[in-house]
């Protein structure tokens, strides 16, 4: 077992143990109270060792706080989660390891612990700045370990050469990341419990706990006109028509691509155009009643009669389209009975509290209008609030939502009022897609994840579908001033802001350098996060034209002959034989003494070289080196012509000799 | 249970015996040794296994969450690993290893293996680990050097001609992931000669009969040549002390006898007796360092082995090495190669 001196251990085990508090910051929420103490003393103690001469715990003690502390871990350990007992188990093993570093095996025992919290770490958070951090982390960390065994030589020339050798692995890294098949999961993983915004095609508001929202792009339109109203910025993407009593989801004929049928518009238009990022999903966006002029990317752009557009496959690229829009003209086409019947579809004996107050509310005799003012009366009577961290509610989540807890975000209010105006016998859908968005400048508005919304349309007779939002009556700020502005304090913890820089939003250098973060942040998400199975065929695909099995295979080999190239590039001596093929009297000569044992230091010159080895030598050979080397002086140095000839005879002299 | 730990112990002996001959064929004795490809072992250390295992486990989890940074990690290390590999290889065969001569001891002193380390500069600094007889030393290089001196004190060992154990010299650079190692056998071998034991001087002068012996002894050492007077020690013979000038009041005084001064004789092995022949040994290591610092001429006599008469160092060497190898195996001329 390799001991550690005191002196050796100094600078890497403050290095491992700042490491180990920084990869344990980010982990904070998972952390057991009592775990944080010994967090505490396990800095303190090499704090205290490294600037203080302290005497060694002894051992039995150890083992004692050691034993303790895992009767503590599994006794809480029910209250918390698998992944988070990992997580403080991890913790704990290198704060004990931290307190013992003794040896060799202590000190890698809790580099590899650390690089484990770091992993885990990365299950939590992948944007850009934690990658940056964690990187910082894992270079101090291998650092301390390159000074384990650095010698003699200085900080200076340690961080030189452990950045050199660290930096030479980058890209092989990143040629692996390329080759390397991805896999599918190999069992379930354990999903992590929020879920965040973002379209999909069915919703259940009563299943998400924790609404995270993200700051990612979701679109940018540049309009050519002026920029409607925040209010009128409702952005369409989904139309969900059928409930179970927990979910929405969408019919199939909603994306049949056979029919975009003609209809007829009124009314001024507004043009944009729309850069939509890949979303994983068929469908788009636009603001009613919308009318596709032109798609820039080559994928045609289809629309249903719910006013979607939609394009035949999942938008894995960014897609361009420019777009008219009739804000002012009505959603009326025709609905066949075959469509009413959908539109009042009802999940049979479900949210009984909320059938019961319909009945009671709703009369034969009122008009939809009136009707509608009826059902949404309580949001504006009782106490409902707007949040982002609604309880679960799993068992009828309407009558839940709407009697018990009256608390929820948009898609818990379009949801609840969907479901009544349907018992009211209106037709009604629940709509969902982004609202409002921010302006960038005059004509160019950037839409991201957190405006996601969802709101309700119902049927008038006459005058066809009609919008109706119940957040907006919640949190009348939500449709005018965005999210931000709609949320207390603690919820606003969930919206992973794109590098908001608090006060200085409206200083346009700090817009400019925000916007910049902005699309490196999005070049991250696009080429490292999001590089997946397709990304990898796609690359194939345009470098050899298709994807096949054999394409594959020479795709695999050619990076690792690159990655074998880059390799023999760093260690094979090529200078040595690049070297041999120009006549250098001086290199053969130090080739035939090294032959014979004499090795030259690099930084001697020949004479200090033969000087050196001078006590070594008869006085024959002697003679021999100093008259080789005064000729090479002079052909070098004062410019004589001395044939090679000369110097070969001397070197077999040389040779003979020795 | 003893005979399982017995058979076990039995089994470690000839697998290193095993070993130890396969050594003997790779890497044979060598003075100065480069490291190169026919005598260096590379293999990851435990943390290099450690990351091994680590590198798999960030792959599972980096697929399992389907999580791409988790995945680069993975790749990093293995890059890391992987180039490692290569960095420890570099690092150690670009060093060489130079053995000095042993310089020869007694028994129960400590005798020191100093080496030399000398690089070739493409890495700086590093740190290298020289084991031999299971004792240890880290030798950390510098940034600068042409040769860094190394030693390490061998353990005490009995009189006689040894082969020095194989060396092993070993490297973690540089993330300590690979241990590079090689098993080292130095030409020189040991000398280590019988300590020293006191006791009465026997020597022969030379053309006497073997059964005077006492009585020459006897002879020997009354019939010094007087030299002077000089002071009384406290270590002075009593039958030195000059009564005559005691008598005549000058206090007391020595009679300074040359002693032994300008004799010759043998020593022979069979005057101590055959009862301890290692005690014997060691009362004639004794008088032969004792005749040789009042450089009497004396020649010595192991029975089988006969050294002429002589004085100096040389001789003296000679008679030590006798006396360090007696009864042992008759050795090649090597004995002159551990003095080169």
């Amino acid at each position: 077992m390799r001991k550690l001196n005191a002196f050796q251990m100094r600078l890497p085990s403050l290095l491992v143990s700042l490491s180990f508090a920084f990869a344990v910051l980010p982990l904070a929420d998972t952390i057991m109270a009592w775990v944080w103490v010994l967090f505490a003393c396990a800095q303190g103690v090499v704090f205290a060792k490294v600037f203080k001469r302290v005497p060694e715990l002894n051992s039995l003690t150890l083992n004692l706080l050691a034993i303790f502390c895992m009767l503590l871990l599994i006794f809480f350990a029910g209250q918390f989660g698998l992944l988070s007992t990992m997580i403080n188990l991890l913790v704990v093993a290198g704060c004990l390891k931290l307190i013992t570093m003794r040896t060799f095996a202590d000190f890698h025992l809790v580099v590899i612990v650390l690089i484990f919290l770091v992993a885990c770490g990365f299950i939590y958070h992948q944007a850009l700045l934690y990658a940056l951090y964690y990187s910082g982390i894992l270079f101090a960390t291998l650092f301390g370990t390159y000074l384990l065994n650095k010698g003699k030589i200085s900080r200076k020339q340690s961080i030189r050469q452990a950045s050199k050798m660290l930096a030479q692995a980058i890209p092989i890294t990143i040629l692996l990341f390329v080759m390397v098949p991805r896999l599918p999961p190999l069992w379930d993983a354990a999903e992590a419990k929020s879920s965040s915004t973002g379209l999909s095609e069915s919703i259940t508001p009563g299943d998400i706990a924790n609404l995270a929202q993200s700051g990612d792009l979701a679109f940018r339109a540049e309009f050519s006109g002026a920029i409607p109203e925040a209010q009128d910025r409702y952005w369409r993407s989904i139309v969900l028509d059928y409930f179970d009593g927990k979910t929405w989801s969408m019919g199939d004929e909603m994306s049949n691509t056979d029919n975009t049928p003609p209809i007829a518009v009124s009314g001024p238009a507004t043009r944009y155009l729309i850069i939509a990022e890949p979303n994983e999903t068929r469908w788009l966006y636009a603001l009613d009643v919308p009318i596709v002029q032109e798609t820039v990317t080559d994928k045609p752009i289809f629309r249903n009669q719910s006013y979607q557009l939609f394009t035949q496959e999942v938008n894995k690229k960014q897609s361009l389209y420019i777009v008219d829009s009739y804000l002012s003209a009505p959603l009326n086409h025709f609905m066949t009975e075959y469509e009413r019947q959908r539109y009042l579809q009802l999940p049979s004996e479900s949210n009984p509290q909320t059938r019961a107050f319909v009945e009671s509310s709703v009369s034969d005799e009122m008009s939809e209008q009136a009707r509608l003012k009826a059902l949404i009366a309580p949001f504006f009577e009782q106490d409902f609030a707007y949040t982002l961290r609604p309880p679960l509610m799993q068992d009828n989540p309407v009558d839940q939502f709407l009697f018990e807890y009256q608390r929820g975000f948009c898609s818990h209010y379009a949801s609840a009022l969907t479901y009544m105006l349907r018992l009211a016998n209106v037709p009604a859908r629940m709509v969902a897609g982004y609202q409002g968005g921010e302006l960038q400048n005059d004509n160019i508005l950037t839409v991201r994840q957190y405006d996601a919304h969802a709101w309700v349309e119902y049927w008038i007779e006459g005058s066809g579908w009609t919008r109706i939002d119940p957040t907006a009556i919640i949190a009348p700020n939500r449709t005018l001033a965005g999210l931000l502005s709609s949320i207390d304090e603690q919820d606003s913890e969930l919206i992973d802001r794109p590098f908001t820089l608090g006060g200085f939003r409206d200083v346009p250098v700090f817009k400019q350098i925000r916007d910049f973060m902005v699309l490196i942040d999005h070049q991250w998400n696009q080429s490292v996060l999001r590089f997946d199975q397709d990304s990898q065929r796609d690359l194939i695909t345009n470098l050899f034209g298709a994807f096949n099995a054999k394409n594959m295979t020479t795709f695999m080999f050619l990076i690792l002959a690159a990655i074998a190239l880059f390799i023999g590039a760093i260690f094979l001596p090529y200078r040595r034989w690049l070297g041999r093929e120009v006549f250098n009297p001086a290199q053969s000569l130090i080739r035939v003494l090294e032959k014979r044992g004499f090795e030259k230091h690099r930084k001697e010159t020949l004479q200090q070289f033969i000087k050196c080895i001078q006590p070594d030598l008869n006085e024959k050979q002697y003679a021999f080196l100093h008259a080789f080397m005064k000729r090479y002086y002079a052909k070098a140095y004062e410019g004589k012509a001395i044939h090679k000839k000369e110097f070969n005879k001397l070197l077999k002299a040389v040779k003979a000799n020795f | 249970m003893k005979s399982i730990i017995s058979s076990i112990n039995r089994l470690r002996n000839t697998a290193l015996i095993r070993r130890n001959h396969w050594l003997d064929k790779r890497i044979p004795a060598e003075n100065t040794s480069q490291f190169n490809m026919s005598n260096t072992f590379i293999f990851p250390s435990s943390f290099g296994w450690a990351m091994i295992a680590m590198v798999l486990f960030l792959f599972i989890l980096g697929t399992n969450y389907q999580n791409n940074v988790v995945l680069g990690m993975s790749y990093f290390f293995t890059a890391v690993l992987l180039l490692s590999l290569f960095h420890s290889y570099q690092y150690f065969t670009q060093h060489k290893i130079h053995f000095k001569a042993f310089e020869p001891d007694f028994e129960n002193r400590e005798i020191a293996l100093n080496c030399e380390l000398s690089s070739l500069q493409r890495y700086p600094g590093g740190e290298f680990i020289i084991t031999a007889y299971n004792r240890s030393i880290q030798v950390p290089l510098k940034e600068k050097f042409k040769k860094a001196p190394a030693s390490i004190m061998l353990p005490k060992m009995q009189r006689g001609y040894h082969v020095c154990k194989r060396v092993k010299v070993e490297c973690f650079f540089a993330f300590g992931l690979y241990r590079c190692w090689s098993y080292l056998q130095p030409k020189h071998r040991i000398l280590v000669y019988p300590s020293v034991l006191k006791a009465p001087l026997k020597l022969h002068q030379i053309n006497e009969d073997d059964d005077n012996d006492l009585a020459q002894h006897t002879r020997l050492t009354q019939s010094d040549n007087l030299q002077g007077i000089r002071n009384y020690v406290e270590t002075d013979p009593m039958h030195h002390v000059s009564w005559k000038h005691v008598a005549k009041g000058q206090g007391l005084l020595t009679k300074d006898f040359a002693e032994h001064a300008g004799l010759m004789g043998w020593l022979k092995l069979s005057d101590y007796g055959s009862a301890d022949i290692e005690q014997s040994l060691r009362i004639l290591s004794y008088q032969v360092q004792h005749l040789s610092q009042e450089q009497i001429e004396f020649g010595l006599d192991l029975g089988d082995t006969k050294i002429l008469p002589n004085s100096g160092i040389p001789h003296l060497e000679k008679c030590l090495f006798q006396l360090a190898t007696y009864g042992q195996p008759k050795l090649d001329r090597r004995a002159s190669d551990a003095k080169a």
